[in-house]
């Protein structure tokens, strides 16, 4: 596989747009009411330990990705074995996104197009970027980054004179159970979907740190989460939040400056479509570095059209409807991202550190090295 | 080389097969824009929807911007609304929509019917304005007389944004009638319009206020009290406070002031297994007219004495008001629940099971501070010699 590299400030503009991703759409963390921002913050916390693991663990190799770190860790057959995991987790995430982003647009403006359709332009970009490369995939974001952020700050700012800063009391009504059950949802989508980014975070440039991009990025879109939560709980308030399916959405429908400033609803779409497309790219872009990894391909492109067919074809018939899909996303997702997210690291690093004491580095590569 | 361009060649040739159309494909011609609605009920039961349109028909660059009235009838909202289709040929586009008026009969069977299809569709905003019509029907109010512009529901909707100079109505939009709807601890209100004569023909007003329990209509009350109602709520940004001779003894005289701004505290306090409430209004005002003749404004003394007269007024209307909903109907439609509810959250959790009982009985204190900052352009009242 050719070497692309990546700059620091490329893979942490990549990593906020994929952390914010869907997460603007869909909201995060609705359980805890009008302590949603205690959730996030929480979350925020939770998520330390996590990147501290990713972190250390492309610390030990930084020229192998994660698929390559497994084998070696866990040796070939286990190795492979994760490997089918991971891949399937980025694969899997990938079409969700992809069904995420498909059902806003056909619930929103579209109801009469059918989905795939609707997909199926955006899996061809996707292909057709993968293809490129992560390197062109990291250029388009550092043009798109900034009009993003810029847009999110100035919609925020718009939302001035709708705020009712009453929607914060009373904190902690209901007690912190459903608070913590929402911060670990939180953690579980978005913040820690950026295990993925260990599939590639090998090609950062060897100037980057690969912890300042994951702490930076936590810090960041952690904010950005949040300003955009408290936007929409202060404009929307409670009620209406419990019963939207996109309440970000709805929320700057209701924006109106002097009857002259208003239908701004598009920003929504259009940040979610840009940073959509970002998250779709990194998860089929991980999985076809897995598959590519798997069955010894030269080269990830071969798998990339066939990859981002399924990833679509998988996002069709995964739900039923869009409750059901919700459903998921809300009640089992953060159940079913834990071993990915949480255990795959963690028995990684601990693995390798086990086996570090015990057979005192005999069968391992020296990790510095490999460098 | 030949074999890619002959492929791209049928690649093209395929995809364009499927590129042919649109799905959701909608010309500004082949769409009827909807300004507003309002709903009644017909004897036999069934959702009676009088749509008006904006007519796109005619246009030119002075021409006036005419509309047209649709009626409808449907076993549910959204069913009366795709009824439309047999008569105007066309889809109704709702992104437009600024106004709903819901007729006394509908509002009394309950409204969260059409509050559902409002923010369940994904056309029409949540920042539409929900209103009751004080007529036995809706309809008649797209029918009366309009005065600032050719569309009746755009003036409606006008008068409710222009109310923050007047306030005597309250302005309340689709997501806030379902804040309040879902909030614990507050009832729902809404703007009532009615018909009144102007210049011998029937022409809409706004009327008051029409408060829900749950989603059904209780009672109304009249602008004037909405005011004093909107005290309390913090929600006045303008409008007159008119004190008179006859209200008062020790009266300079007739005066009234405009209020530049307004800023209401609501602050439940418990004490001693009582439980009340501290209103304190703060009003800033401007002096607008006066029919006294014998007061300086350069004398402080003078001013305060005024002053004195209005607060004493706003707190007997306030308090008055609070009263009359407490033992007439018994609706928290001050939201003295959610109050509680905010700031003494183990209060709340405790007497939220009678929490009517406890809105009937409670005690409540309101302040009013009224300063007059300014008296326009005049310094002295005018004078009249013998």
């Amino acid at each position: 596989m050719e070497k692309e590299l990546i700059t620091q400030k490329q893979g942490l503009a990549v990593m906020i747009m994929f952390t914010l991703g869907s997460t603007l759409v869909l909201g995060a963390g609705g359980t805890a009411k009008n302590d949603v921002w205690i959730a996030i913050l929480i979350s925020m916390l939770l998520e330390v330990p996590i990147i501290l693991i990713c972190c250390k663990i492309q610390k030990l190799y930084p020229a192998k990705n994660i698929y390559e770190i497994f084998e070696i860790v866990f040796g070939k057959v286990a190795g492979k074995l994760l490997s089918v995991l991971f891949t399937w987790y980025s694969f899997h995430l990938g079409s969700l996104v992809i069904r995420n982003f498909t059902e806003f647009i056909v619930s929103v403006s579209l109801p009469q197009t059918p989905q795939s359709i609707v997909g199926l332009f955006m899996v061809f970009l996707c292909i057709w970027a993968v293809k490129a490369g992560i390197e062109v995939i990291c250029r388009w974001t550092a043009i798109i980054f900034p009009i993003t952020i810029i847009v999110i700050l100035a919609v925020t700012f718009l939302f001035a004179p709708i705020l009712n800063f009453e929607n914060f009391k009373p904190i902690l009504f209901y007690g912190i159970k459903p608070v913590i059950d929402s911060a670990f949802s939180v953690f579980a989508f978005p913040l820690s979907e950026t295990v993925i980014f260990l599939a590639f975070f090998n090609q950062l440039n060897s100037k980057a740190s690969v912890y300042k991009v994951y702490f930076l990025n936590l810090l960041i879109s952690g904010l950005f989460i949040v300003l955009v939560s408290v936007r929409t709980l202060l404009s929307l308030g409670v009620p209406n939040i419990s019963i939207e399916f996109f309440p970000t959405y709805s929320s700057v429908r209701l924006v109106n400056i002097g009857d002259f400033l208003e239908r701004i609803e598009i920003t929504v779409a259009m940040v979610f479509l840009f940073a959509g497309f970002i998250k779709i790219n990194v998860c089929l872009y991980s999985s076809c570095i897995g598959v590519a990894n798997l069955f010894g391909l030269k080269n990830y492109r071969q798998v990339v059209g066939i990859l981002g067919l399924s990833m679509l074809l998988l996002s069709v018939i995964f739900y039923r409807n869009t409750s059901e899909m919700f459903d998921w996303a809300n009640n089992i997702y953060k159940y079913y991202a834990f071993p990915f997210e949480v255990i795959l690291p963690v028995i990684t690093l601990l693995f390798f550190e086990i086996k570090k004491f015990f057979i005192k580095r005999k069968r391992l590569p020296d990790p510095v090295e490999d460098s | 080389m030949i074999k890619r361009l002959l492929g791209s060649l049928l690649a093209i040739t395929v995809l364009s097969i499927f590129c042919t159309g649109c799905w959701d494909y909608m010309e500004i011609n082949q769409m009827s824009i909807v300004s507003g609605a309002a709903v009644d009920k017909t004897p036999d039961g069934k959702y009676k929807l009088s749509i008006e349109i904006i007519d796109l028909k005619g246009g030119g660059r002075d021409a006036p911007v005419h509309s047209k009235k649709l009626e409808s009838y449907g076993d549910s909202i959204f069913d009366a609304i795709r009824n439309s289709i047999k008569i105007s040929a066309q889809k109704l586009y709702w992104g437009h929509a600024e106004i709903i008026i819901i007729s006394k009969d509908v509002a009394k069977e309950g409204i969260l019917p059409i509050i559902d299809f409002l923010s369940r569709d994904a056309e029409p905003r949540l920042s539409i304005d929900i209103l009751v019509s004080n007529e036995d029907t809706a309809e008649k109010l797209l029918d009366s007389q309009s005065i600032s512009t050719e569309i009746r529901t755009y003036e409606i909707n006008k008068m409710l944004d222009e109310q923050k100079k007047l306030s005597k109505s309250p302005k309340v939009e689709v997501y806030q009638f379902i804040n309040a709807l879902g909030n614990e601890g507050i009832s729902a209100v809404i703007p009532v319009v009615g018909l009144t004569q102007n210049a011998g023909e029937a022409t809409s007003q706004l009327i008051g206020t029409a408060v829900f329990k749950q989603d059904k209509l209780q009672y109304m009350f009249n602008g004037d009290d909405t005011k004093y109602y909107l005290f309390v709520m913090d929600k006045i940004k303008g409008g007159l406070l008119v004190v008179n001779k006859t209200q008062n003894n020790n009266n300079a005289g007739n005066f009234t002031l405009d209020i530049d701004s307004n800023k209401t505290y609501v602050k439940p306090v418990y004490s001693k297994g009582k439980l009340s409430f501290e209103i304190s209004i703060k009003t800033k005002t401007t002096l607008g007219e006066i029919d006294d003749n014998k007061i300086k404004f350069t004398s402080q003394s003078e001013i305060e004495k005024l002053e004195k007269q209005t607060q004493a007024e706003l707190k007997k209307n306030v308090e008055r008001v609070i009263k009359a909903v407490q033992s007439e109907y018994d609706i928290d439609i001050f939201g003295f629940g959610l109050k509680v509810k905010q700031d003494m959250p183990e209060l709340w959790k405790k007497i939220k099971p009678d929490w009517d009982d406890f809105f009937k009985n409670v005690q409540v204190e309101a302040n009013a501070e009224v300063r007059i900052k300014h008296a326009g352009l005049l310094s002295n009242p005018i004078m009249m010699g013998d």
